[in-house]
């Protein structure tokens, strides 16, 4: 019978659970299931994961959050079988790329136009009768003025990978340390391009004592066929400041680039006047 | 929305909170008993209403509530009684509004609570609200700004009938600023009329002010029941399906493209190339493979501008009958714009070229105002896309062609991969998985 590796996660738990199910290795063998540890409310314990979803539950792989556990973690703790191994690996996020993540009063009514706050944009939605090239202007001088300390930013995010390290049996903060300049690994402040999640399946095969070593090297091998040309959680690629990658020394970084959100791709300037005049845009 | 105001450092308030407030980056708290604003105004004659996004301190069991009362002078504007994240509506009395610039706001909240107090935590602000953002509307406006507000129900229905292509049209007319009160259904032709009734409603089909039809796709009998169910005033406008096969002239049989289910459908690589399939069996490496596919498509090259006249030629006769042609506009274009990106999908320039064939009818002219339509659809389509299924296009093909839009660093997105000519090949070869 088929065991399954269920991943307690945010949505980038979905990325390890699609890469799974494409590993011809495991098919048959290994089932991946998720749940959204975001998402999850109450009742969904009985009504989604009850004993029949927990009955062949092998292993569990539990992204961890700092702080006490949360009523959904303890639930998970009390459902999974007993004897099942659990693997608990952190969360990437970056919030030092995006430093004007903040308040936007339009998305408390409007809460998936644009989920990416820009504060400094949200304050110039008032002034929308502006020029394109006059709006863009503003922004950018206002942002200029105040691009907060992105160094003192950076290590506040260096401090909660280690901290969620800590608690963690597979260690990240040291690879995103490492990769963070040269490679491109956000798309926005939670989502990963393929690099960071292709390291994340790595390490959690290799922890999983559920396979045998033989056949997780052949899947490690499948994954980068896979994750080869992926673009990772691209639905919503948030544009990095041209200001905030100079001083984070972004080598990655082309000024040029084209941002994906949802279907259509835009630059930055594009990116930011859609978002000040809080434009539809097409799927 | 009249005014947007973000708090913390990054904000444009902070030089307005006068006194009884903990700035930090992103945020505000409103600290001891007392808290004061100075909020501007547009200085008219509007009545306004305030909405503040807040979350308040809560430790359960030891403080579950903040309350919060908002004075302006001695005027009582408003009681709260906070447990979670969320808005609160604080509305502004005309007279106190009439003509100023500024609104000056005292905030009680009385249960502020030291963290150090209660966890152990190096934190002893006196904290109580936490102050994220506000918005100024005028009194009864629930939008924020274009048509993202609240919606108001639907006045008009307007149906596009076929199949993917026809949805793309539903969703990019029903998305114009033009189209706020005109439901745009997409109705499936595969599927029986009732069907789409159950899942839309009775009146998306007796309400249609206009219905645009896929020709050649669906079956018969659907074509036929929407026609009959149509109202005698609804326009009625019949589009063709575009197709171009002469960029990609290898097409042909590959005994692998099969259905994978849960994986794959219709296929690993649902556009074939027969040169690409018959290099399969060989285990070379990937260099090798590539130039065998180029030496061998080099030799089976076809005469590319008959391909181009036939497709054309094909397109004008399954367009005889229709309202809307595209094949004038293909002919002239496809050198030097982008116009598909696969056999049977169209790229962002002959979607919109659809589009504005689509909407230039009289029935669109009673629902909207036309002027507006143009710099709609350029901003809707500023960076479009549409479907990421891109098939490569060959050097030589682009070159016999004369493609102008064309170039040799061109990447392809296929779903949320994007490869360059020579992988997409190689993995064509190989038949490769990829994962959506």
């Amino acid at each position: 019978m088929s065991k399954s590796i269920l991943i307690y996660a945010n949505c980038q738990g979905e990325e390890l659970r699609t890469t799974g199910h494409y590993l011809q290795t495991l098919a048959g063998q290994v089932t991946f299931k998720w749940i959204p540890l975001h998402k999850v409310n109450l009742d969904d314990w009985d009504r989604l994961y009850g004993p029949e979803f927990m009955s062949d539950v092998a292993v569990v792989w539990e992204q961890v959050e700092t702080g006490p556990p949360s009523e959904h973690r303890q639930q998970l703790h009390r459902r999974i079988p007993a004897d099942c191994q659990i693997v608990k690996y952190p969360p990437f996020s970056a919030l030092c790329l995006w430093p004007f993540t903040g308040n936007d009063p339009r998305i408390a009514q409007d809460p998936l136009r644009y989920p990416w706050s820009d504060a400094i944009a949200a304050v110039l939605a008032t002034e929308s009768h502006l020029s394109d090239n006059a709006l863009f202007d503003k922004y950018m001088q206002i942002t200029r003025e105040r691009m907060p300390d992105l160094a003192r930013r950076l290590r506040l995010d260096v401090a909660r990978w280690r901290a969620a390290d800590a608690i963690a049996d597979i260690k990240a903060s040291d690879w995103v340390e490492a990769n963070f300049t040269t490679t491109k690994l956000f798309h926005a402040s939670g989502h990963l391009t393929a690099a960071p999640a292709r390291f994340m399946l790595t390490q959690l095969l290799r922890h999983t004592t559920l396979i045998e070593p033989r056949q997780t090297e052949a899947a490690i091998y499948e994954i980068e066929v896979l994750l080869r040309h992926h673009e990772g959680q691209d639905f919503e690629c948030v544009p990095v400041h041209p200001l905030v990658a100079e001083r984070l020394n972004l080598k990655f970084y082309d000024p040029d680039a084209r941002y994906r959100w949802h279907g259509h791709e835009w630059t930055f300037r594009q990116y930011i006047l859609h978002y000040i005049r809080w434009s539809p845009y097409l799927d | 929305m009249e005014a947007a105001f973000v708090f913390g450092t990054v904000g444009n308030l902070s030089g307005r909170l006068v006194v009884g407030w903990s700035i930090e980056d992103q945020y505000a708290w409103a600290t001891g008993d007392i808290s004061v604003l100075v909020l501007p105004l547009p200085a008219d004659a509007e009545e306004y209403v305030l909405r503040f996004t807040v979350h308040p301190l809560i430790y359960p069991g030891v403080r579950d509530t903040q309350r919060l009362t908002v004075y302006s002078g001695e005027r009582r504007l408003g009681d709260y009684e906070l447990t979670r994240r969320g808005s609160i509506e604080v509305p502004l009395p005309l007279d106190l509004t009439n003509g100023q610039d500024a609104i000056q706001l005292t905030l009680n909240h009385p249960d502020w609570i030291k963290p150090s107090d209660v966890r152990p935590v190096d934190d002893s602000r006196p904290l109580a609200i936490c102050f994220h953002a506000a918005s100024l509307a005028r009194a009864g406006d629930h939008g924020t700004s274009g048509h993202a507000g609240g919606p108001s129900p639907p006045t008009n229905h307007a149906i596009v009938a076929g199949a993917v292509t026809a949805r793309q049209v539903s969703r990019i007319v029903g998305t114009l600023p033009s189209f706020r009160k005109t439901a745009v259904h997409y109705f499936d032709l595969d599927q029986p009329v009732d069907n789409f009734v159950e899942r839309e409603s009775a009146e998306a089909i007796s309400g249609a002010r206009f219905c645009w039809i896929q020709a050649d796709f669906g079956r018969g009998i659907n074509h036929d029941a929407l026609r009959a169910r149509l109202p005698a005033d609804c326009e009625v406008r019949v589009f063709p399906t575009p197709r171009f096969n002469a960029l990609w002239p290898f097409q042909g049989n590959d005994p692998r493209a099969v259905p994978e289910p849960g994986r794959y459908s219709p296929a690993r690589y649902p556009f074939t190339d027969r040169i690409a399939a018959s290099l399969a069996p060989l285990n070379m490496p990937d260099d090798v493979l590539f130039l065998m596919y180029e030496s061998m498509s080099e030799k089976e090259m076809p005469d590319m501008e008959a391909m181009v006249a036939a497709d054309i030629g094909r397109l004008e006769k399954a367009e005889a009958n229709c309202d809307v042609k595209l094949s004038p506009f293909i002919r002239r274009h496809f050198r030097h714009k982008r116009l598909f990106l696969a056999p049977v999908v169209p790229a962002r320039a002959l979607v919109r070229e659809l589009v504005d064939r689509l909407l230039d009818s009289p029935a669109v002219g009673r629902l909207t105002n036309n002027a507006a339509l143009g710099g709609e659809l350029d901003s809707l389509l500023e960076g479009y896309i549409g479907r990421r299924e891109e098939v490569p296009i060959h050097p030589l093909i682009a070159q016999r062609l004369q493609l102008a839009w064309w170039n040799a660093d061109l990447s392809y997105r296929w779903f949320n991969n994007r490869r360059s000519y020579k992988e997409y090949i190689v993995n064509y070869i190989r038949w490769l998985q990829w994962r959506p």
